[in-house]
C-alpha cells in the first residue's frame, strides 16, 4: 500500500531531519551581524521559515494516519450495525447443518514437488492437500497475484452448499437460509489476515473472490443455517454462538 | 506529480481500504484503484526528487553565500547527509515492498505489517 505509515514516518523524519540541519546554518550568521534587533528579528524570522514546512509536514502526516484510522473505524461499525439489524425475530433458526470443506480444491493433477516440511500432523491432510500445499509453497510468491481464480474451487463450494441445502430443505420450505463461510487456518500455512467470516442469505461474486483469493492458506468452513422456526435466539445471536 | 492528483483524486489509491471494499469491486473499480496506487508511487518518487533537490539548492546557496569559516565547514556534511537521506528513501520506495507489485494488490489483501495496530484489531 502506497501509503503505508512506514513510507510516511520514515520520509517525515528524514524530511525533519535535514530541515533542521539547512535552518540552523543561516542562524550564526545573523546573530552577531550589528544591526538594529528588529531587523535581526526579520532575517531571522525569513530564514527560519522552513519551521513552518516542518510544522505542516508533521500535520499532514497526523492528518493522513488519523483519516484513516477513523475511516476504517466507521466502517466496521456500520458492517457490524447492518448484521445486527439485519437479523429479524420472526426468521430464526431451528437447525444447522455444520459441513467441513477440507481443502480438496486440488482438482489438477497433483504436481511433482518435494515432500511437504509442514504436512505432519492433523486432521484435513489428505496426500491432496498435501501435493497442494507444496505446490503453494513453492509457487506462492510467483503467482499469488497473477493466477486467475480458480472457478472450480468456488465450484466444489457451491456445490456442496446445494447438497447439504438440499438435503435439509426437503421437509419445509425455507424463507431465508443463511449461509455462513468460517475461515479456518490451513495447517502451518497460517496467512497474515484472517479472511472475514462470510454471511450471507445465498452466495454471490464477491464470496467467490473471496473463496478463491484465500484458498492457498486458509480453508472454509461452511455452515448452512436454516431460518425457520422460532426456537433459539435471534438468527445473528445463533451464528455467534456457532462461531463462538 | 500534479497529473497524479488529479488522476487519484476522484478514486482513491488502495491504502486504507477494508475487505468489504476489495471484495465488492468490479473488475473496472479494482484497474482503477491499481491505476491510482501506481501513480501514487510515481507521486512519492517525484515528490522526494523534486524536495530534496530544493534542499540541495537551498545548501548550493549557501555555499556561495556563507564566509564564516566554521559554518561553511558544516555545509558541505549537511550536504552530503541530504543526498544521502535522498537516496535512501528512493530505495526504501523501491525496496520496502518486494516483489514490488505488491504494493497495489487488492486480493488478497496484501498485508498488515504496515498497518495501524487498529486496523489489524478490525480486520483480526
Amino acid at each position: 500500500m502506497p501509503q503505508s505509515p512506514a513510507f510516511l514516518l520514515t520520509v517525515l523524519i528524514l524530511n525533519l531531519v535535514t530541515d533542521v540541519c539547512i535552518i540552523l546554518i543561516p542562524i550564526p550568521i545573523i546573530l552577531p551581524l550589528k544591526i538594529s534587533w528588529a531587523r535581526k528579528l526579520g532575517l531571522l524570522g525569513m530564514f527560519c521559515a522552513g519551521v513552518f514546512i516542518m510544522i505542516a509536514a508533521i500535520l499532514r502526516v497526523y492528518f493522513v494516519m488519523a483519516v484513516s484510522t477513523v475511516s476504517i473505524y466507521l466502517t466496521t461499525k456500520r458492517v457490524a450495525n447492518t448484521a445486527n439489524s439485519s437479523s429479524k425475530p420472526q426468521q430464526q433458526p431451528s437447525g444447522r447443518v455444520e459441513k467441513t470443506l477440507s481443502p480438496s480444491w486440488s482438482a489438477r493433477p497433483p504436481s511433482s514437488g518435494p515432500s511437504s516440511p509442514v504436512g505432519s500432523g492433523q486432521a484435513p491432510t489428505s496426500p491432496q492437500t498435501l501435493t497442494r500445499r507444496t505446490n503453494t509453497l513453492t509457487t506462492r510468491t510467483s503467482s499469488a497475484a497473477a493466477r486467475p481464480p480458480s472457478s472450480r474451487a468456488w465450484a466444489s463450494v457451491q456445490s456442496r452448499i446445494r447438497t447439504t441445502s438440499a438435503s435439509s430443505t426437503q421437509t419445509r420450505p425455507t424463507r431465508a437460509r443463511r449461509i455462513s463461510l468460517q475461515p479456518r487456518k490451513k495447517l502451518g500455512l497460517a496467512g497474515e489476515n484472517r479472511p472475514r467470516e462470510l454471511t450471507g442469505v445465498r452466495t454471490s461474486r464477491t464470496w467467490k473472490a473471496a473463496v478463491s483469493s484465500y484458498r492457498e492458506t486458509w480453508t472454509f468452513r461452511v455452515r448452512v443455517v436454516r431460518a425457520n422456526t422460532p426456537k433459539h435466539g435471534s438468527l445473528y445471536d445463533q451464528l455467534v454462538a456457532l462461531v463462538g | 506529480m500534479t497529473v497524479a492528483v488529479h488522476e487519484i483524486g476522484p478514486v482513491s489509491d488502495t491504502s486504507h481500504l477494508t475487505m468489504e471494499q476489495r471484495l465488492s469491486f468490479t473488475p473496472e473499480e479494482a484497474a482503477a484503484h491499481q491505476r491510482s496506487s501506481k501513480l501514487f508511487m510515481v507521486g512519492w518518487f517525484t515528490y522526494i526528487g523534486l524536495i530534496w533537490s530544493l534542499k540541495l539548492n537551498m545548501l548550493y546557496v549557501y555555499r556561495r553565500v556563507v564566509s564564516v569559516v566554521w559554518v561553511s565547514a558544516y555545509i558541505l556534511p549537511t550536504m552530503l547527509l541530504v543526498g544521502v537521506t535522498g537516496t535512501s528513501i528512493w530505495l526504501m520506495f523501491a525496496l520496502a515492498c518486494r516483489p514490488f507489485h505488491k504494493l497495489w494488490q487488492i486480493l488478497p489483501d496484501p498485508g498488515s505489517r504496515y498497518r495501524p495496530p487498529f486496523q489489524q484489531q478490525a480486520s483480526g
